[in-house]
């Protein structure tokens, strides 16, 4: 990925009302939970990947990462949102809008190939089981990023335990050698949990 | 059984369906609206074979003709998924429900200019007239009209437009009313069309709201003091969006939980039949009316 003077760059098409520094537009951390994840613990590798973007919005994240990746799968149920989506890819050949709800990943089964990388960035109180939900798309060795937010899983437990809870879910699905990260400086509120999806066969 | 296997052997993976005659498929093409349309309808059968890694697919889909390489078939594949999701974004789209959601939105934004602009004006009006005590006091409406007749006030263009907005409301809330007796035929019945289309507006579409628990009704637009309620332990709040119900709000003061109790009750059922059934039910309407005005009155 394209670092300059500190600041993480996207080489892609410049549209009208981007941010751009040195001829690139600038993926700003405080908008974006991916850029923020490289700035605070490292890259996920994007380059030339296929992802699998949950919860997508207005896909300005997503429009970052098609700059990098060979193909973004994105996963939308706002029809306000997937408005922007579709726009957007009519911009960019590498983004493919799906306007379904990734709670029922069977609706969109036939048009998703094996993925390298899984993103969930979807803030609902079932958050992680949505994740683990979409696991078949993730190919084996493939990297699984889930972005919590905290407030979305109610406000009774204490940070730690919610962070543990989902912890122990995901790695009973098959998921090792997960980091726990905290984006807090660029994101209140939000953990970032990146791991490894094992090549083990987990039996049941 | 037979049918299950019979599916099997129908099903096809969605890039067989982009040929017409051998022939690769593209959106300018005549046929291209029909294919999203079968596409659809298989995707809907579920007769879509899932897709397995592109190593494997490639000799298949490359092999049928329908693509020379990856990147025609992520091209092709950008192109079917638009078109499907505008379809699914045009058939999703309920037009009575949404109307009638933001044309309440506008008449609540409507009223918050009004009363901000015309406060402004009182304001500005006894800041130049301390002394003149009786004349508008709490009627504002009245000071408007006046200023908007006195051509020479700095002020009389403003309170014209103040005037034209009174008139859009009039027109956007007798909307209002009519939609949400069409399409909220129950909920209008008990508890008046405008505070239905408020509790649809908050809730977002009908299904959402025939999905709530009455408990959740209640305190539907009581968003901040439920959420000190939960966080430091106050009461909870008795009533929100329902409040401007008039059985509501006329209530003894000792009795406006209990109203608003079953006030939310019959109306989740009468929000249940709206979505579902989509027909007035008169005898649940009279029994309902019943429950609710015997909860206001003394035992």
């Amino acid at each position: 990925m394209i670092w300059k003077d500190g600041k993480l760059l996207s080489p892609g098409k410049i549209l009208p009302g981007d941010r751009v520094y040195h001829g690139m537009r600038i993926w700003d951390p405080a908008h974006s939970k991916v850029a923020a994840l490289c700035h605070i613990h490292g890259e996920p590798p994007v380059t030339d990947a296929s992802i699998l973007y949950l919860g997508a919005a207005s896909g300005s994240t997503v429009s970052f990462l098609s700059d990098y990746a060979e193909v973004v799968y994105a996963v939308e149920f706002s029809p306000r949102s997937v408005r922007d989506l579709i726009r957007l890819a009519y911009e960019r050949s590498n983004i493919i809008p799906i306007f379904e709800d990734a709670r029922y990943p069977e609706r969109y089964l036939p048009f998703v190939e094996p993925v390298d990388i899984l993103v969930q960035d979807i803030a609902q109180r079932d958050q992680a089981d949505i994740a683990i939900r979409n696991l078949s798309f993730l190919k084996q060795n493939g990297h699984f990023i889930l972005f919590l937010k905290l407030f979305s899983m109610g406000i009774e437990k204490k940070r730690e335990e919610l962070t543990d809870e989902v912890l122990k879910l995901i790695k009973r699905a098959g998921i090792i050698d997960i980091n726990v990260i905290n984006l807090d400086t660029y994101q209140s509120g939000h953990v970032a949990l990146w791991g490894i999806r094992s090549s083990q066969k987990k039996d049941e | 059984m037979t049918q299950v296997v019979k599916n099997q052997d129908d099903r096809r993976f969605w890039y067989e369906l982009c040929l017409e005659d051998g022939e690769p498929l593209t959106p300018s093409s005549d046929a291209w609206q029909s294919t999203i349309k079968a596409i659809r309808e298989h995707r809907d059968g579920f007769k879509l074979h899932s897709l397995p890694e592109w190593q494997n697919a490639v000799n298949n889909a490359v092999n049928a003709g329908i693509v020379c390489d990856r990147n025609r078939y992520l091209t092709l594949l950008r192109d079917v998924s638009i078109g499907l999701a505008i379809h699914d974004l045009e058939d999703r789209c309920d037009k009575d429900e949404m109307a009638l959601i933001h044309l309440v939105r506008i008449l609540d934004e409507t009223d918050q200019s009004i009363s901000r602009l015309s406060e402004k004006i009182e304001d500005y009006y006894i800041a130049l007239h301390p002394a003149r005590l009786p004349d508008f006091e709490r009627n504002i409406r009245s000071l408007v009209d006046t200023i908007a007749r006195d051509g020479d006030h700095p002020l009389s263009h403003l309170a014209k437009s103040i005037q034209r907005l009174h008139d859009s409301r009039t027109i956007i809330s007798k909307n209002v009313r009519e939609h949400a007796e069409k399409i909220l035929p129950n909920m209008s019945a008990l508890c008046g069309p405008l505070v239905s289309a408020r509790l649809l507006a908050k809730a977002g579409s009908r299904y959402h709201l025939a999905k709530m628990p009455a408990a959740s009704l209640q305190v539907l637009g009581a968003g901040p003091s439920l959420f000190t309620h939960l966080t430091s332990g106050t009461n909870p709040p008795k009533h929100g969006i329902i409040y401007q119900y008039k059985g509501v709000r006329h209530a003894k003061r000792r009795f406006r939980g209990r109203v608003s109790r079953v006030l939310a009750c019959q109306l989740v059922i009468a929000a249940r039949i709206d979505n579902f059934r989509k027909v007035p039910d008169e005898e649940f309407i009279i029994k309902a009316g019943r429950k609710i005005s015997m909860a206001g009155k003394e035992v």
